[in-house]
């Protein structure tokens, strides 16, 4: 009887333990993919395949992925909070919670960031084909003043402040537009020119510096929802916007995102063509096939007249 | 066999002889690397690269048999050694039309093929065993000649 009791008592504690984990791991779940530190309430991004932008740094071959940008950006921006708040005379620890919530879950990889990336990965496999570029050869024009693009861009050139395995630096440039050259690169100042933003802003030029030579990246229009600059303008920068704009702009903003994560160049980008898919050579099959069988054909009535013989 | 089809066998068999050991030549070159796809002839080795030397020995050992069996064609083991080179064709495009016989039935995703996919799984480009076979069949007419007079 007591056995009996005993075995009944751990069935119920290990039911209760599967419940608790259970309950943890959908509270763990749930608190990774509600927020996204520049966007908040954002949903995470869909299963993408990218591949990583592949340089030479010394010799030495350093691989890219848009998970690295995304994870520099957020130290990135988590830093740009933390100075912030400090001029607000916050204490640390109110500091270390302010980031901790509002950074939790955080990809980084944000409309801007993957744009960056998207461009960079397409210039450079334009530029160098199959070779693998030194870091120190490669330069990038933009003409895109956030952060996401512009941290992107410096850890690949390695110009950003913490950039790791970094001997040799690329360059990188910023002249928006209207022809305006931005030296100060901090998210301090980049903060000025991102009040008035459109389509000619989604630009970059990647340049060979060995060769001279110049690939331009632009973000076609179908890309970019309609009204997405003028919401995000009341959104980011003018603070006006309704809940109900907020929202708009949250799905717009994820659409710009996963379709840079998702979409094949062609689909992105202006002056980029689709490949031609191969068609099967059907006629070329079916012709040997059909001498195959003939010959076959011919062989069996063969065979089977030297046997009447 | 009269002077004629002895003559037509010589130059005939030393140019088979000559083509398979220039692709056999060509394959094992390609097979250091990773091999090479040109117009509808295929040593690339894609389908099985470990396989792509030996196919260069094989062809080289045909070609260096039908170019011995030039002098003196007539003569059995002359016409014995171009059979062997024969053979050893049939053997290699053998394997490959079998493995095109096979790899036409099932579909990439379905149990079998659809009719377009089942006929493009027999386009070009071929290897060069497949281009020979049809013209080492040739030494089938010299087989049955050689068969007709010994039975006389």
């Amino acid at each position: 009887m007591r056995n009996e009791k005993d075995k009944m008592e751990s069935g119920k504690l290990a039911l209760k333990a599967v419940v608790i984990v259970a309950l943890v791991l959908m509270a763990l779940s749930t608190a990774v993919i509600s927020v996204d530190a520049h966007m908040p309430g954002a949903k995470a991004p869909p299963a993408f395949e990218l591949s990583p932008i592949v340089i030479l740094d010394g010799g030495a071959e350093v691989e890219i992925t848009i998970e690295d940008v995304g994870n520099y950006h957020n130290e990135r921006m988590a830093e740009f909070k933390r100075n912030t708040l400090k001029k607000q005379n916050k204490t640390d620890e109110e500091i270390d919670k302010i980031i901790e919530k509002e950074f939790a879950g955080a990809t980084g990889i944000c409309p801007c960031s993957s744009c960056a990336f998207r461009a960079a990965l397409l210039g450079i496999s334009e530029l160098w084909g199959d070779e693998i570029p030194e870091r120190a050869d490669i330069k990038f024009i933009s003409r895109r003043p956030t952060p996401g693009a512009t941290q992107c861009l410096q850890f690949i050139t390695g110009t950003g402040p913490g950039v790791p395995d970094v001997t040799s630096k690329g360059e990188l440039q910023m002249i928006l537009p209207d022809g305006t050259e931005v030296a100060d690169l901090s998210v301090k100042s980049l903060k000025k020119y991102m009040v008035d933003m459109d389509l000619s802003n989604w630009n970059f030029v990647i340049i060979r510096k060995s060769t001279g030579d110049e690939f331009e990246v632009q973000v076609k229009e179908d890309v970019i929802p309609e009204g997405f600059f003028e919401l995000r303008k009341k959104v980011k920068v003018e603070k006006t916007a309704t809940p109900e704009e907020i929202d708009e702009f949250r799905v717009q903003w994820e659409a710009v995102r996963d379709a840079f994560l998702t979409q094949p160049d062609w689909e992105l980008f202006e002056g980029v063509e689709e490949p031609e898919e191969e068609e099967p050579d059907v006629v070329g099959g079916a012709i040997f096939f059909s001498i195959l069988v003939i010959g076959l054909g011919l062989l069996l009535v063969l065979s089977i007249r030297g046997k009447a013989r | 066999m009269n002077e004629g089809e002895e003559k037509f066998g010589q130059i005939y068999f030393a140019v088979l002889g000559a083509v398979a050991l220039a692709f056999g030549a060509a394959e094992l070159i390609a097979s250091a690397g990773e091999g090479f796809t040109w117009g509808i002839l295929d040593s690339s080795g894609g389908a099985d690269p470990m396989f792509l030397p030996w196919r260069a020995i094989i062809l080289i050992s045909v070609g260096f048999f039908y170019l011995s069996s030039v002098k003196n064609f007539a003569e059995i083991h002359q016409l014995a050694k171009a059979v062997m080179g024969s053979i050893m064709i049939w053997i290699v495009a053998g394997m490959a039309i079998w493995s095109r016989i096979a790899g036409s039935i099932p579909g990439e995703e379905t149990w079998f093929n659809s009719l377009e996919g089942f006929l493009a799984s027999y386009a070009p480009p071929y290897c060069p065993e497949m281009f020979l076979l049809p013209f080492s069949l040739v030494i089938v007419y010299y087989i049955l000649k050689e068969k007709g007079e010994t039975e006389k």
